[in-house]
């Protein structure tokens, strides 16, 4: 390349620092209007831009703008959130435009808007009115426990059950674990045949959500907040506990390594590889789908329990629709939003073709997760995913960058599979690589 | 070539290219193999039957689906790819042959320089690149637009590049000088001389940033919202990002990328006859 | 790497052909300005900035931090890791790759041009395939119970785990083989064929064999497409991202900082867009010293 005198430059450098000034300036756009008493509706015919990435929620969506001509919405079906939509909520959020009036937020993500002060808070719109209309351990996830405060509306939920195989436990003459020391027993016990053969798989991919809800279980408490800050503990005792027994079965060599959800895990699930898996009440139909030919196999019993006779769960997924702050709409988008979770053939609908467990607390009463089911061998599963629901910790608390916390566990997890560190490493590395976000966020963390 | 040799040694000595050749076709050719297989089979079979044969035929069951699936969006998606890569690689042809003549042809202040940056563009990596981007459109209020993808997508420096290089190789400069002496101005020295001697590197130019604009994704990922303004990739990868909502979705992810490559295929087929000893022959001048 | 003053410059009409000037250049400049360099400006601006809020929870907003971000990043051992896992796997599979599109290239150049228009489709053909497609194909055929080199259904039984931590590069590096090696070899194909015919005629009277033809006529004339692609391939290969982002989706060994890219890709979408613009920052600082001190070298030696 060839070197210039400095001088000729110079129009480009001006040029582009003007661009950048004006740039800049565009940039910073978040002194938006306060309008305080925005909840009134607004009387006239309105439009309300809606980002989904469910499945078949296209279907809800028509149903509702032919019975609600004066209330339109304009529905965009966008990527899954961790695979780009939530990058453009933040650009949007950054641009102080292009957020739309309500969008999909996952249960653990909405802390995150919040801080970015980008939900607004549709209490007032009815949201707080219609509490008593959803499960109960959703509230405090999308309160944050703030009063009179509600920043999303529940869509799904994920009650966490132990998914297996009658006829295989039945074969290897298991027991259904009733606690995690009896699952760990059995899948050593499977391990031994030397078939090939495991109770079920570890991976580290899609992992931090289900662990957390492992922990969840066992009464951990990742993260809390007061006037102060956040407190951060994500190696707390409860989570330890967990951490050992899957490092136990590590060490003993008693799990597949199979990634969940990826076509090998179907293959392997329709090859009887695999006994059990630990999931939630909206990977019934991963399995039936992924694995047709172990029609009428499966059952389902309430997750293993750290103390025998307990009967803890947890939840892990789902999600929420909130309502971005600047929406000209927040009482029609909050209207919508609550007739989407909670009305019944709406609700039938994103369980029929999106694959969604019902947050609203009628949900549970649909056709189709009422009574036998036929791929479980005509078994009523539901109702012990509902048991499950009723029986979890409603003190959960999510953290304010969980794609950190998630992505630093799973990086580290991958040492743990290859024997290169402990699961105990691993929280340790997460805890601080968690704490140093927070901290690079500008958000206050305090010791315990 | 062989023909001055035996019969036996020129036959051993041709046939042992064509393995090797025939040995990289199939390298080439397995994964592609495989999507054509896969995109035949019904959801259940994908995992549990050979990957490299076929099972029952679901394949016709699979396209009817993928074209009727979200009312026919997909076909829509198609319709937005040949938009964004054919008319944003068209523009970036043209705009890169009349900044590459410039820069073959013309002597001014900063020359060099200019040049430099341009080659310097693609350096930063275009994760950093995608926020101000984005900021950029949405003060214009163009994000969620076709302008949105198919502006950046008119801009190739590699094209300025190339079309400089092979103006410098092909066009003399006695040729401009004398059309210039006949009183030809310069914008008709640019359409009717240059541009026809530099045929082959704008057809090269074009197919390199009609791939360019085809496989990136990113781009779209970031500016669209509205599934009916995406192209058949961004299509795509959202379904997959849905599966675990509906796997079924798994069966027309594989159809439609099958179906993706075709309109790619023909039109670097169709392409094929105009691109002799293109630009790139030139390579980098010292 | 620039060409020669033009001695075409503009003796009359001055005017005329300034505004010709800026008319042709003004498209693309225009265009530039906006999608490369004010973004790039902005990442570099932007990269001097932290985080801060008032109050535990208030809102964002970005304050200047100096160099905080750069220090930060070049503190960051996964960061750095990340880098050189990039230039071992540009040792490794850029002469790899190169020598198979040589090779390929070379054995084109004699054959028919009905053989030779068929082969180069066949091979150019995974450069046309969408990285999301390509994810897709190689997932299948390295995931261990899927793949028939394995333990898939009718497999092979070959026992390599090609998504594990040790193979993961090399499966990484064979996508990005197939995908780009065809494209080289079209490069490194069209540039043979502007070479003059008349060159080996003249070498075979003398009594030159095929491979002498090869190493003292092709080989030197194919420097500058050689050059061109080295280039691209030092770019191509640090700034590498689609491949391992896709797979990362099937394998925990391709963590979220696995390649610099990955990693500012990953930490914009954490939010912290200040750090993932410093990463960038320094990566195309990397790339660019690497592909100058090549070029200098490369021309050096001539």
């Amino acid at each position: 390349m060839v070197s210039t005198p400095r001088r000729r430059l110079r129009p480009l450098i001006a040029m582009l620092v003007l661009s950048l000034l004006a740039l800049a300036a565009c940039g910073g756009g978040d002194d938006a209007s306060e309008s305080g008493s925005a909840c009134a509706p607004s009387g006239e015919k309105v439009t309300i831009d809606f980002w989904s990435w469910v499945p078949g929620i296209e279907h809800a969506v028509e149903l509702w703008n032919e019975q609600h001509p004066d209330i339109q919405v304009n529905l965009s079906k966008v990527p899954d959130g961790r695979a780009g939509t939530y990058q453009n909520y933040n650009n949007a959020i950054r641009a102080g435009r292009g957020t739309p009036d309500l969008g999909m937020i996952e249960y653990d993500r909405l802390p995150d808007y919040r801080l970015q002060n980008a939900l607004e808070n549709i209490g007032p719109c009815g949201a707080a009115a219609a509490r008593d209309q959803f499960v109960d351990y959703t509230w405090p996830l999308v309160t944050f426990g703030e009063q009179d405060a509600v920043y999303a509306v529940p869509e799904d939920t994920g009650p966490m059950v132990l998914y297996y195989r009658a006829d295989l436990f039945e074969q290897y003459g298991i027991e259904v674990p009733r606690t995690w020391e009896q699952f760990a027993q059995a899948a050593d016990e499977v391990a031994a045949r030397g078939n090939g053969a495991h109770l079920t798989n570890l991976a580290p991919v899609d992992f931090g959500g289900w662990f957390a809800a492992l922990a969840w279980q066992n009464g951990a408490r990742w993260f809390d907040w007061d006037d102060e800050g956040w407190t951060v503990t994500i190696d707390d005792e409860p989570t330890r506990q967990v951490a050992d027994l899957w490092q136990q079965m590590i060490d003993n060599g008693d799990l597949s390594e199979v990634p969940t959800f990826t076509e090998e895990w179907n293959r392997a699930l329709a090859e009887d590889q695999l006994l059990s898996w630990v999931g939630a009440a909206w990977g019934g139909k991963l399995i039936e789908l992924g694995a047709p030919s172990t029609e009428g196999k499966w059952a389902v019993a309430p997750l293993p329990q750290w103390q025998e006779g307990a009967q803890a769960s947890a939840n892990w997924g789902g999600s929420t629709y909130a309502v971005f702050e600047g929406s000209d709409h927040p009482y029609e988008a909050t209207q919508f939003a609550l007739w989407l979770n909670t009305h019944p053939e709406s609700v039938a609908i994103l369980n029929e073709e999106g694959g969604a467990y019902p947050a609203a607390a009628d949900g549970t009463r649909l056709p189709a997760l009422t009574g036998p089911q036929p791929f479980f061998g005509d078994r009523d599963i539901y109702q012990v995913i509902n048991e499950a629901a009723g029986n979890i910790d409603h003190d959960w608390v999510w953290g304010p960058t969980m794609s950190t916390t998630f992505s630093t566990l799973e990086d580290e997890m991958a040492g743990v599979l290859d024997g290169a560190q402990s699961f105990r490493d691993a929280l340790d590395a997460t805890q601080r690589e968690t704490v140093e976000d927070l901290q690079a966020q500008s958000l206050t963390v305090t010791e315990r | 070539m062989t023909a001055a040799l035996p019969p036996a040694q020129g036959r051993l000595r041709s046939l042992a290219p064509l393995v090797v050749l025939t040995a990289a076709a199939g390298y080439f050719l397995l994964p592609l193999w495989w999507l054509f297989v896969a995109s035949t089979k019904s959801r259940g079979d994908l995992a549990v039957t050979p990957g490299l044969w076929f099972s029952d035929l679901a394949l016709f069951g699979n396209l009817k689906d993928l074209f009727t699936h979200e009312d026919g969006v997909y076909v829509r998606w198609l319709v937005n790819t040949a938009l964004y890569a054919g008319l944003g690689a068209a523009l970036a042809t043209l705009f890169s042959a009349m900044a590459g003549y410039v820069f073959a042809k013309h002597r001014f202040r900063g020359r060099e320089a200019a040049f430099g940056v341009v080659l310097a563009g693609v350096l930063v990596p275009p994760a950093a690149l995608a926020l101000p981007l984005f900021l950029l459109f949405s003060s214009a209020e163009l994000t969620n637009t076709y302008w949105a993808v198919l502006v950046p997508s008119a801009v190739s420096p590699l094209g300025v590049y190339l079309a400089r290089v092979q103006v410098e190789a092909a066009v003399p400069d006695e040729l401009i000088e004398a059309a210039r002496m006949d009183g030809a101005g310069e914008y008709r020295i640019f359409f009717a001389i240059v541009l026809r001697l530099v045929r082959p590197a704008l057809v090269t130019i074009f197919l390199f940033q009609s791939v360019a604009i085809w496989n990136n994704f990113f781009l779209p990922l970031i500016m669209l919202t509205d599934s009916d303004l995406y192209p058949v990739t961004l299509g795509l990868f959202s379904w997959n990002t849905q599966v675990l909502g509906d796997p079924d979705l798994t069966r027309l992810v594989v159809a439609g990328s099958l179906v993706s490559v075709v309109p790619l295929a023909l039109a670097f087929v169709s392409l094929e006859r105009y691109w002799r000893g293109g630009p790139l022959a030139g390579g980098v001048k010292g | 790497m620039t060409g020669h003053a033009s001695p075409a410059a503009l003796r009359g009409g001055r005017r005329r052909s300034r505004t010709a000037i800026a008319g042709f250049l003004a498209p693309f400049a225009l265009l530039f300005l906006a999608t490369y360099l004010v973004p790039a400006g902005y990442a570099l601006y932007k990269s001097f900035f932290v985080v801060e809020r008032d109050g535990p929870f208030g809102t964002p907003h970005d304050v200047f931090g100096g160099l905080s971000n750069y220090t930060k990043a070049l503190g960051d051992s996964e960061f750095l890791r990340g880098i050189g896992r990039m230039l071992l796997f540009g040792v490794v599979q850029y002469p790899l790759m190169v020598a198979l599109a040589l090779v390929l290239a070379l054995l084109l150049d004699t054959r028919s041009a009905r053989l030779q228009r068929l082969m180069r489709l066949i091979y150019f053909a995974p450069y046309a395939v969408p990285s999301v497609v390509a994810a897709l194909m190689w997932g299948f055929l390295y995931s261990p119970g899927l793949s028939p080199f394995t333990e898939g259904p009718g497999g092979l039984g070959i026992d390599v785990d090609f998504l594990g931590t040790h193979a993961i590069l090399w499966s990484i590096a064979n996508v990005v083989t197939w995908t780009y090696c065809g494209f080289n070899m079209i490069v490194l194909v069209t540039a043979l064929q502007t070479i003059d015919r008349d060159l080996y005629r003249a070498a075979r009277v003398d009594g030159a064999s095929d491979w002498q033809i090869v190493r003292h006529i092709k080989l030197p004339l194919l420097r500058p497409a050689l050059v061109l692609i080295t280039v691209f391939s030092i770019i191509g290969i640090l700034q590498l991202f689609t491949e391992p982002q896709v797979l990362s989706t099937l394998t925990g060994s391709i963590t979220s900082d696995y390649t610099p890219s990955l990693a500012a890709f990953n930490e914009a979408g954490a939010n912290n867009y200040s750090y993932a613009a410093a990463i960038s920052m320094i990566l195309a600082v990397v790339t660019a010293v690497l592909s100058t001190v090549f070029m200098r070298i490369a021309w050096r030696n001539r």
